[in-house]
């Protein structure tokens, strides 16, 4: 594959390279890409993007409701992490909050020039979730699919057909031609590894 | 997916309280995250950047161009060859021996609850790669209309050659096809193809595959 190659190919000898080691960027921390990135690191910039793009499109997808325009605000938000990188400092925190912040914010101005839609006082009570409660759920759902995505692909795929696949794990052993047994043997070990990655938001 | 699926069903029998405790807490949060996000083919490269003077800058595809790509094609996926490697094709499939996969194929849109999985043998001498692929959740097209599989180049999402044409029933169709030459940097893509006016024919992408998505280990 294309861009594992590249990733796996190391970092080119450049100035920038004196004052960031060189890393495995797929090993590498949120925060240590994003400061690759600021330095202008192209490869850094396509590993975060491998990172995130999944869940800062599902971002935007949650609060613009329109793919079409979903997918600008991708555009946009990593357009503003490659622009606004240099800033990030890992004293502040890690990588993966800050990152956050810009694709958020970059979502929230795409939004904000979008047309007003043509609506009328509604008659009844509103149930949208308040704003903070909203933030809140977007950030959990932030990180359940980052950590999701960092599970073996053999876990992550069982978990997804269980949970919003529409199978059964009778459907998924059958689906995967594989056994029952070992289909529940992946998903306690995959629940396992989000219950570690998620600690945080357990408590 | 919007049934909740049972926490004691899906795990085995011997996981005791305490640890069922601490699975049903990432069990709530994953009900409540909902399904992940499925990174349409355009975006599956992260957008060109340039770096002008002190600042930089991101060169963006317009929208249609991006909606360019996206019709032609597909899948800007990557594949897999030669990570994630995986040997197995169901059991109960003997006769096929797998040397790599499962590469998925999702959707989007009407068709974001279908799924189909390849699976890849070892190329013969004259580089065949004969592959499977299991498909579940496709709509059975009317009267004259198919499926048609295609390969594709994971770089540009261009068509390379369309691997077989197929129809699907309800549950797991499988289908089996097989694919010449170079096998490095392809994708997959389905396309659903209809009986349009005047003899012609409706092609619209239904699955492709995803980069990065069989890079893990099974």
């Amino acid at each position: 594959m294309t861009a594992t190659l590249a990733l796996s190919l190391g970092l080119p000898a450049a100035a920038a390279t004196a004052t960031i080691p060189a890393v495995d960027l797929r090993a590498a921390t949120d925060g240590d890409l994003l400061q690759r990135v600021g330095t202008g690191d192209r490869d850094a910039f396509e590993a975060l993007y491998r990172r995130y793009a999944r869940s800062v499109f599902g971002l935007a997808l949650r609060r613009l409701g329109d793919r079409g325009i979903a997918e600008d605000a991708v555009q946009e938000a990593f357009a503003s992490v490659w622009r606004s990188a240099r800033t990030y400092r890992p004293d502040r925190g890690p990588g993966a909050p800050w990152l956050y912040t810009v694709a958020r914010n970059a979502i929230a101005d795409r939004g904000r020039r979008r047309p007003e839609p043509v609506s009328e006082v509604p008659d009844t009570p509103d149930h949208e979730p308040l704003p903070g409660e909203r933030a809140e759920a977007e950030w959990v759902s932030w990180r359940v699919h980052r950590a999701l995505e960092e599970l073996p692909f053999s876990e992550r795929q069982v978990i997804e057909l269980a949970y919003w696949g529409g199978l059964s794990q009778t459907e998924v052993a059958d689906f995967l031609g594989i056994p029952l047994g070992t289909v529940k043997t992946r998903t306690r070990s995959g629940l396992g590894r989000l219950a570690a990655a998620l600690e945080g938001e357990l408590e | 997916m919007t049934d909740r699926p049972d926490l004691r069903d899906l795990l085995p029998d011997d996981v005791g309280p305490d640890e069922l405790a601490r699975l049903a807490r990432v069990h709530e949060l994953l009900v409540a995250a909902g399904a992940p996000a499925e990174l349409p083919p355009q975006l599956e490269s992260a957008p060109h950047t340039d770096r002008t003077g002190g600042g930089a800058t991101v060169l963006q595809l317009g929208r249609s161009r991006w909606r360019t790509i996206a019709m032609t094609a597909a899948a800007a996926a990557a594949v897999l060859f030669g990570v994630g490697f995986f040997s197995g094709w169901a059991a109960k499939d003997t006769g096929f021996k797998a040397a790599f996969g499962p590469v998925p194929m999702r959707g989007a849109g009407a068709t974001s609850k279908a799924i189909a999985e390849i699976w890849v043998a070892p190329a013969d001498k004259a580089l065949n790669w004969t592959s499977k692929m299991k498909v579940r959740g496709l709509p059975e097209l009317g009267k004259d209309s198919y499926y048609a599989l295609y390969l594709t180049d994971a770089k540009t999402g261009r068509k390379i050659l369309v691997c077989t044409a197929f129809s699907v029933h309800p549950g797991v169709t499988t289908v089996t096809f097989n694919f010449p030459g170079e096998a490095k940097d392809r994708g997959w893509l389905i396309v659903s193809e209809t009986p349009g006016p005047n003899g012609t024919e409706i092609a619209k992408p239904v699955l492709w595959t995803e980069a990065e998505r069989s890079s893990g280990t099974a």
